[in-house]
């Protein structure tokens, strides 16, 4: 990242989590007054929430307007485009972990997952190292979990478990 | 004492040692991974816990906690990169003290100086506890919500940065602990026609994804850029003048320690603050202070830990959690069918005391066994993260779908574990999030209920003096700091006049 792109990102930075927090409080807003308020001797569901969403937007404004001084932490190197691929890849493995892992079961869904993984850290699409701790991680969680402490992971129901 | 002694009996069963010492060894596994501290230990781990007994379970988490600070501060030592803030401290004279070759005194200071620290928590605890649970029996929901509203204030004021990013987590996690079913009513609130969250989010769900997966994802970021060496250990043994010069230090920062862990808000991380700023101010030798003094190391390795030890008592005294550790160990208990608070020591006493005593069996396996396998963890901070952190993703996965034995709750950890990233990457501080998360249900009810109980709710107040007295003091929280600004500020402006 250059000098004059990493000066922009450090001037937004600060706005787009007011922005965030804009959103979230507008929509907390709307979704509030779908609830009933009640009265001020006996609060309805949606006056707490209410109150919190009004003071959520406001303090996100403030926030925007006067986004004020952050020290920048110690370790604030980050990874930039490339880590934030990183990031996204797990993210995305993850994902596809909690879609598939009642239909292919713990077992061959977490050996995927932990390839993805291991390739990740590696950056290389195919690594036989990957797939030899893949497979031992995937085996030693199961022993541990299933096994051991008895949690009840799925079988699979592609398998007709 | 009677309580504490059957703490022990239960504390020293032999299941109850081996989880004991299984979670002081995970936690410090986990702790010396650089940048994981306790509060994402316990995160990660709690999964391990979910099919224990509720007794066994807080003791490994205990456990897990100690062991996670140990390792913290042994990375704070070798490699400057604390696990958590409690280490910061640690980091100035530690990580001198081993470039100077004396990494394995500093290490044993630090080890011995939070044994010492964690056996006065610990029997302070026994002294303190039950006086406190006598007097917060008579706490009607008034006191409850101006407690938790004075924990919001500490929080507010030791905020790190931005204190209108503080407050717009604090609204945040409030509001995030409003999905699902009213307290009140039983009427659902946000849950978008999703059947999985009538109940709500889950706590251990919440904190795993914004403090474990936000944490992972934040390393996984860092996967080139990292790279880390650490110095060698040396003798372990630290020479007299070391055993000289700590000595006071540690018996300081026991005692203030643990008194500032009382506080709501408090705890370890404070403490070690405030105790390398009073050991400066004792020392005899302020010129090596920030160049590997030993009474850097000692005075604040001691205070975190009573500090720690501190900071139980409001959890599970009075329920509340005051930093993001306890808040964790409330979800953990909460998960385990144990409600923490006055009626807890009654109820269960040997959870309340079999904790307590769990946390002095720790601090002694700590002791017992980290500073022979010190060695062992300095191997392992030569495993690269992008190694390792496969097999924590994994860990945190399994906890999550095992809440529920449904899919769902891996979606939710993911979504949380993004929001985690992106909330250290906009740059907010995460644990008032969790905090008012935590305390978001009981602020609710503990509200309405005052409320209706009150026609004036002005007069009402003036009727209740505990609650009275409380809120004063969390005014004075606030007004105080402005005081001290006003005053600096004045300092300045004659400064520059006089100039």
């Amino acid at each position: 990242m250059t000098g004059k792109n990493s000066g922009l990102a450090e001037t937004l930075r600060p706005r787009l989590g007011a922005v965030a927090g804009l959103v979230c409080g507008l929509i907390g807003i709307v979704a509030s007054l779908q609830l009933p308020l009640g009265t001020s001797r006996l609060l309805g569901p949606g006056a707490v929430p209410l109150l919190l969403s009004l003071a959520m937007t406001g303090l996100s404004f403030a926030l925007f307007i006067k986004p004020g001084t952050d020290e920048a932490e110690d370790d604030e190197e980050g990874g930039g485009l490339h880590g934030a691929t990183m990031v996204a890849l797990v993210a995305l493995m993850i994902g596809a972990f909690a879609l598939l892992l009642t239909r292919l079961g713990f077992i061959l869904s977490a050996t995927a997952l932990m390839y993805g993984l291991y390739a990740v850290g590696e950056e290389r699409l195919v690594s036989a190292k990957a797939l030899v701790r893949a497979v031992l991680t995937a085996l030693a969680a199961y022993l541990l979990f299933v096994v051991a402490l008895s949690v009840n992971m799925p079988a699979g129901s592609l398998w007709g478990y | 004492m009677e309580g504490l002694l059957g703490g022990f009996i239960v504390a020293l069963k032999p299941m109850n040692l081996v989880f004991c010492f299984s979670g002081a060894l995970i936690g410090t596994l986990i702790g010396v991974l650089p940048g994981l501290g306790p509060t994402a230990a316990i995160a990660m781990l709690l999964p391990l816990t979910i099919g224990l007994d509720p007794v066994s379970a807080i003791i490994m988490i205990a456990g897990i906690y100690y062991g996670a600070s140990y390792g913290g501060s042994t990375t704070a030592i070798l490699v400057k990169i604390p696990g958590e803030a409690q280490s910061v401290v640690t980091c100035l004279d530690g990580y001198k003290m081993a470039q100077q070759g004396r990494a394995g005194a500093a290490i044993a200071i630090a080890a011995i100086g939070s044994f010492v620290a964690g056996t006065v928590g610990a029997l302070a605890i026994g002294l303190i506890s039950m006086p406190l649970v006598e007097f917060a029996i008579r706490f009607g929901p008034a006191e409850n919500l101006s407690l938790l509203l004075l924990g919001f204030i500490v929080i507010l004021v030791l905020a790190k940065g931005n204190v209108v990013k503080s407050l717009i987590m604090i609204a945040a996690g409030l509001l995030l602990s409003m999905v699902g079913q009213d307290v009140i009513t039983g009427q659902p609130r946000f849950t978008l026609g999703i059947p999985e969250l009538t109940d709500g989010f889950g706590v251990v769900v919440v904190a795993m994804g914004i403090f474990g997966l936000g944490e992972v994802f934040e390393n996984v970021e860092k996967f080139r850029t990292r790279s880390m060496q650490a110095v060698p250990v040396g003798s372990l043994m630290p020479t007299r003048e070391d055993w000289k010069r700590s000595a006071a230090p540690i018996a300081r920062g026991s005692v203030l320690g643990f008194l500032i862990g009382l506080l709501p808000g408090g705890g370890a991380t404070l403490a070690s603050f405030i105790s390398y700023g009073v050991e400066k101010k004792f020392t005899k030798h302020p010129e090596e202070f920030g160049n590997g003094a030993v009474e850097g190391v000692a005075g604040p390795e001691a205070a975190n830990n009573a500090g720690a030890a501190g900071s139980f008592i409001p959890l599970l005294a009075l329920g509340l959690p005051g930093n993001p550790v306890t808040a964790l160990l409330l979800g953990a208990l909460i998960v385990h069918n144990v409600t923490p608070g006055p009626l807890m020591i009654q109820e269960r006493p040997e959870i309340f005391w079999g904790v307590i005593a769990s946390m002095y069996v720790g601090n002694v396996m700590l002791v017992l066994l980290n500073l022979p396998l010190i060695g062992i963890w300095v191997q392992l901070l030569k495993v690269p993260y992008r190694a390792l952190y496969a097999a924590l993703i994994l860990f945190m996965i399994i906890g999550a779908y095992s809440l529920n034995n449904n899919p769902v709750e891996v979606l939710l950890l993911l979504l949380f574990g993004v929001l985690g990233y992106g909330l250290r990457k906009l740059r907010f501080d995460t644990a008032p999030l969790i905090l008012a998360f935590v305390l978001g249900g009981p602020i609710e009810f503990n509200l309405r209920q005052t409320m209706m109980l009150a026609r004036d709710p002005l007069d009402y107040l003036m009727g209740r003096p505990i609650a009275l007295t409380i809120l004063a003091f969390g005014l004075l929280l606030i007004v105080l700091p402005m005081f001290s600004k006003v005053r600096q500020k004045l300092m300045v402006a004659r400064a520059v006049n006089e100039l």
